[in-house]
């Protein structure tokens, strides 16, 4: 037996914990996570209350249309991804392999729509130079974006593995931690939404 | 002594529930999260006063992150290791806005430090 494949599979065996290690890690770096978008976002929403520096552009600026249609795009990638765990654990494989490749698509759909987005925004005079706002909201769906590219990464190389058939509905562990992390990505969207574009 | 294993075999699929079952589950959350989108959108033209915008805004926002973290990040299968991860996370940003709280209760009329 190849030592190969028992290193690479060392971090989702069963533990004296009752959670993998890989699990379990997933989960401590969504934490850390939580705390850099929770202190952005709070420092948003503190010079947002507090600043009398702090101007809004006008809805029209914003997009809101636009942006309400990547939310959808991202909730709907959420289900897509959810779906391709699903199908694994009942031994679809093929199931899997569509629904992660509609997820992939979701989020180049909307990376897609930023990249349209963007210029628009500079083109109204919004910039991340132009004042608080533009300081937060390019800060912000910036870091975003990288890691919905992240995400976008972490979910091919799963559907390699998963085109070479790695993936079976006792051995699915690294389909659900990619999942768990794009959640991640559509639930901080889900925040960042309204309070970018909406209040 | 017991040789049994403290845990189930990870990634089995009971874990998570019947996935069978546990798709329409998915549909639902998924037209619930869809629903909420479009209330926040349709409140905020409505034009009403800013706290009650607010309010509703952030209320819907706290709804959808319960519902994908319980439902799409399995949080409801899930033990005692991954809640306490997940309630360190709550917690540190429970401090971030009870810390800012004097600069934001300044805005609604309230005393400001």
């Amino acid at each position: 037996m190849s030592s190969t494949p028992w290193i690479l599979d060392a971090s989702d065996e069963p533990t004296s914990t009752g959670v993998p290690h890989g699990k379990l890690g997933i989960w401590v770096f969504l934490a850390s996570e939580v705390m850099l978008f929770g202190s952005l976002i709070s420092s948003y929403i503190v010079l947002r209350l507090g600043s009398t520096h702090f101007i809004v552009p006008p809805h029209e600026f914003l997009s809101v249309p636009v942006a309400a249609l990547n939310t959808f795009v991202l909730i709907i990638s959420s289900v897509t991804m959810v779906m391709a765990l699903a199908s694994i654990q009942q031994d679809d494989r093929k199931g899997m392999i569509m629904y992660l490749i509609a997820t992939i698509l979701c989020g180049l759909i909307f990376l897609g729509v930023k990249t349209w987005e963007y210029p628009h925004k500079w083109h109204e005079g919004i910039t991340i130079q132009s004042g608080l706002f533009g300081s937060f909201y390019f800060t912000m769906t910036g870091l975003h974006g990288l890691h919905v590219i992240g995400g976008i990464a972490f979910n091919l190389y799963i559907l390699i593995q998963g085109i070479r058939g790695k993936w079976s509905s006792t051995h699915c562990q690294r389909v659900e931690y990619a999942g768990i992390y794009w959640h991640f990505v559509d639930l901080v969207w889900v925040v960042l939404f309204p309070l970018l574009y909406l209040l | 002594m017991s040789t049994e294993p403290q845990s189930p075999p990870a990634g089995a699929a009971h874990s998570h529930g019947d996935p069978k079952k546990m798709v329409k589950t998915y549909v639902a959350i998924f037209v619930a999260l869809a629903v909420l989108t479009f209330l926040t959108v349709w409140v905020n033209s409505l034009h009403v006063s800013r706290p009650v915008t607010i309010l509703v805004a952030a209320i819907i926002a706290l709804i959808k992150v319960f519902l994908i973290a319980t439902f799409f990040m399995h949080l409801k299968f899930e033990g005692k290791w991954i809640f306490g991860t997940v309630a360190l996370a709550v917690v540190g940003i429970l401090i971030l806005i009870i810390l800012i709280s004097p600069d934001i209760a300044g805005v609604f009329g309230g005393p400001r430090h």
